[in-house]
């Protein structure tokens, strides 16, 4: 038998149709409040870098290639700051801004390179372990992708700010902070 | 008995003409103005100026008698909301941000539930209290439980306050295990609270809003009084009792 | 404001959550009231001593209190750190922000409401018949069960109407004792005051239900008032005494 309804067509669109419904279809995950705290804090933690390395570079300790590492630095903190806004925003709540913060640097945080190096680190290392938590604690697929690319750009940003210490920041498996953690190595620095 | 019924009148007279005078709208300068304020201003509006006539309390109730006629001349709420509100509806004149404020959670100083940081909460049996979440600092609560994701901790709640103070009062006799007002408020009770830090990121954006009531009838001195909130001596005033400087560029 | 919009008020949740909470407490409330206030009155009636004096004077206390110093005194005695809160925690009985705070408060400020009218009602009666009655064999017992309490019936309901419709009102010694939680501890009262701003409708209908039992604990009062100077007691109408001391 041929013709549109013929015995073959109607089996192949019968397999396809079969194919289709056995595919499972993804909902869209509605990201929970549990899951926005990592932007929330993660916001915060990009603000506060963006303001050390604008402390750093003001503080004209280093000069040359190691300046360009700080404004390469400011700027990704930026960045990962108005994506994470955007995060937020898109899911209803309010992103904050750096006017609503009031760092607390020590002392001589940004007078030497060693002094930028040492606070950096400890800044980086604590976001670098909050985005490992964040990728496998979000739903979200788009959300994950992103803390993933924050997580890779501060290895980046630690390799660079380190470049000349004393001591190597390589780690073969960074260790994954939770958010209670995170919370509490920086809270002395986030006023 | 006519002499009788006459002096009795004249007394009746006199009484009733004596209350209509301490009503009356016609003021010298020097009187003192009724201020509406938030219950978080009790202590600092008192010392900055014990001269006025205060009513502190929830700013949402404060709203709902303005709203109703209620006789002030300065309106100051702890959320730009209620004076917005307000001003839409003509009862206050453009109201301006004069302050910030941060919040904390305050368990007794016995702590009986043992909290010794807000994430205890989600772990720990505690009898929670929080305000009304139409009263500004419970609106704020709402806000700092949501950003860090602690919302299910709310299932603790027992009881929702119609203000502030409220909450500190139930915390400081010890009847509740822990509670969440402005830092401000511990310090008035420090003897009898410890206050666990919120941290920064995990704070909403409290703006406290002053204005002149429209149909107040001291309204040169209630302008006046609102400039001095404004002023370096209400600031500094402001800044000593625990309140926040207005960022830079004010939202 | 139309009938159908008040029922509709009437039907959300906080309504009737408020509805439940008072009258599960005002009833048990009152049930107190009557087992502890009754005996005690009776007492008082028919003493004369300083003792009676005293403990009269107690009970009437809350009568002249503002409920706020209500609400402090509850929190001094069965507060966490009240005098009795140790013995409370020790005996495993929770007192804070539950239905049973609630309970205490509103026994605590209408209490003097049904204890006053009882005296009364006791006082009045003819003390031929008690006496009659003991004469007769009956035992002290007898003589409050089948002589007095019935005699004096008029008054005790008269009072108990009035302890009730008070105890329904109560709000200040509630929220300071008891606080406030929908379905828990907010009762009629708490609910308006928090309604107020938020939804005005369900405040107002709230209100006239109050209004309503109020009127109908007053009417009944009249009533029954009225019943019992019409019957063949030769007792006096009990309502209309002032307390005799």
């Amino acid at each position: 038998m041929t013709g549109p309804f013929s015995r073959r067509r109607l089996l192949t669109v019968a397999a396809g149709g079969a194919a289709l419904a056995a595919v499972p279809i993804r909902p869209a995950f509605a990201a929970t409040d549990e899951e926005l705290a990592y932007a929330n804090f993660a916001v915060s933690g990009e603000l506060l870098l963006a303001d050390l390395y604008a402390n750093a570079l003001g503080a004209n300790a280093v000069a040359g290639p190691d300046r360009a590492a700080l404004r390469d630095g400011r700027r990704a903190a930026i960045q990962h700051a108005s994506a994470l806004s955007g995060l937020l925003t898109g899911a209803g709540q309010d992103a904050p801004t750096a006017q609503d913060f009031d760092f607390q640097w020590p002392a001589k945080a940004v007078a030497t390179p060693a002094a930028i190096a040492s606070t950096g680190r400890i800044v980086l290392r604590t976001m670098l372990g909050l985005y490992q938590t964040a990728v496998v604690a979000v739903s979200e697929p788009s959300h994950r992708i992103l803390y993933a690319s924050l997580a890779g750009s501060a290895g980046q940003q630690l390799g660079a700010l380190t470049a000349r210490a004393a001591s190597s920041v390589v780690e073969p498996f960074p260790v994954a902070l939770d958010l209670e953690s995170a919370s509490g190595t920086l809270e002395r620095y986030l006023g | 008995m006519r002499a009788r019924l006459l002096t009795v009148a004249a007394l009746a007279a006199l009484v009733v003409s004596a209350t209509l005078a301490s009503g009356a709208t016609a003021r010298t300068h020097a009187d003192p103005l009724t201020i509406y304020a938030a219950a978080s201003l009790t202590e600092v509006f008192k010392a900055l100026d014990g001269a006025q006539r205060y009513s502190f309390g929830g700013s949402n109730a404060l709203e709902t008698q303005l709203r109703n006629g209620a006789p002030a001349d300065v309106f100051a709420s702890a959320a730009p909301l209620n004076a917005e509100r307000l001003f839409k509806a003509g009862v206050v004149d453009k109201p301006v941000t004069f302050t910030a404020n941060r919040l904390a959670l305050i368990v007794p100083k016995s702590n009986p539930a043992g909290i010794t940081s807000i994430y205890d909460l989600r772990s720990k049996p505690v009898k929670l209290v929080v305000a009304a979440p139409a009263v500004p600092v419970g609106g704020y609560t709402l806000t700092v439980l949501r950003k860090m994701g602690l919302s299910g901790v709310l299932s603790k709640v027992v009881s929702r306050e119609s203000d502030v103070k409220a909450v500190t009062g139930k915390v400081a006799l010890g009847q509740a295990d822990a509670g969440f007002v402005y830092v401000t408020d511990a310090r008035p009770v420090s003897d009898q609270v410890s206050v666990i830090r919120i941290p920064a990121w995990a704070q909403p954006r409290v703006r406290y809003e002053i204005a002149v009531v429209s149909k107040s009838p001291n309204k040169a001195a209630a302008q006046a009084w609102v400039k001095m909130v404004l002023s370096a001596k209400g600031q500094t005033a402001l800044k000593k009792a625990g309140f926040l400087p207005l960022p830079k560029a004010s939202s | 404001m139309p009938p159908g919009e008040l029922v509709s008020a009437l039907r959300s949740d906080v309504a009737k959550d408020a509805l439940v909470v008072t009258f599960e407490t005002n009833l048990i409330a009152l049930a107190l009231i009557l087992l502890l206030g009754t005996p005690t009155a009776y007492w008082a009636a028919t003493r004369r001593s300083r003792l009676r004096d005293l403990v009269v004077t107690l009970i009437e206390l809350p009568l002249v209190l503002p409920p706020a110093v209500a609400g402090i005194g509850l929190l001094a005695a069965f507060g966490r750190l009240g005098l009795l809160g140790g013995t409370l925690d020790a005996l495993g009985i929770d007192v804070a922000f539950n239905k049973v705070a609630v309970v205490l408060a509103v026994t605590f400020v209408a209490s003097p409401f049904y204890v006053r009218t009882a005296v009364s009602a006791f006082e009045a009666l003819d003390p031929n018949l008690p006496a009659a009655a003991r004469t007769l064999g009956a035992g002290p017992g007898g003589v409050f069960f089948r002589v007095a309490l019935p005699l004096a019936a008029g008054g005790l309901g008269a009072g108990a109407a009035l302890a009730f419709a008070r105890g329904l009102g109560e709000f200040g010694a509630t929220i300071m004792f008891a606080g406030s939680l929908q379905g828990v501890t907010q009762t009629l009262s708490l609910a308006i005051y928090e309604q107020f701003d938020l939804d005005f409708d369900v405040a107002l209908a709230i209100s006239a239900v109050l209004v309503a039992t109020s009127a109908a604990t007053l009417l009944s009062v009249k009533l029954v008032t009225r019943w019992r100077s019409t019957s063949s007691s030769p007792i006096p109408s009990v309502a209309s005494s002032p307390l005799s001391s």
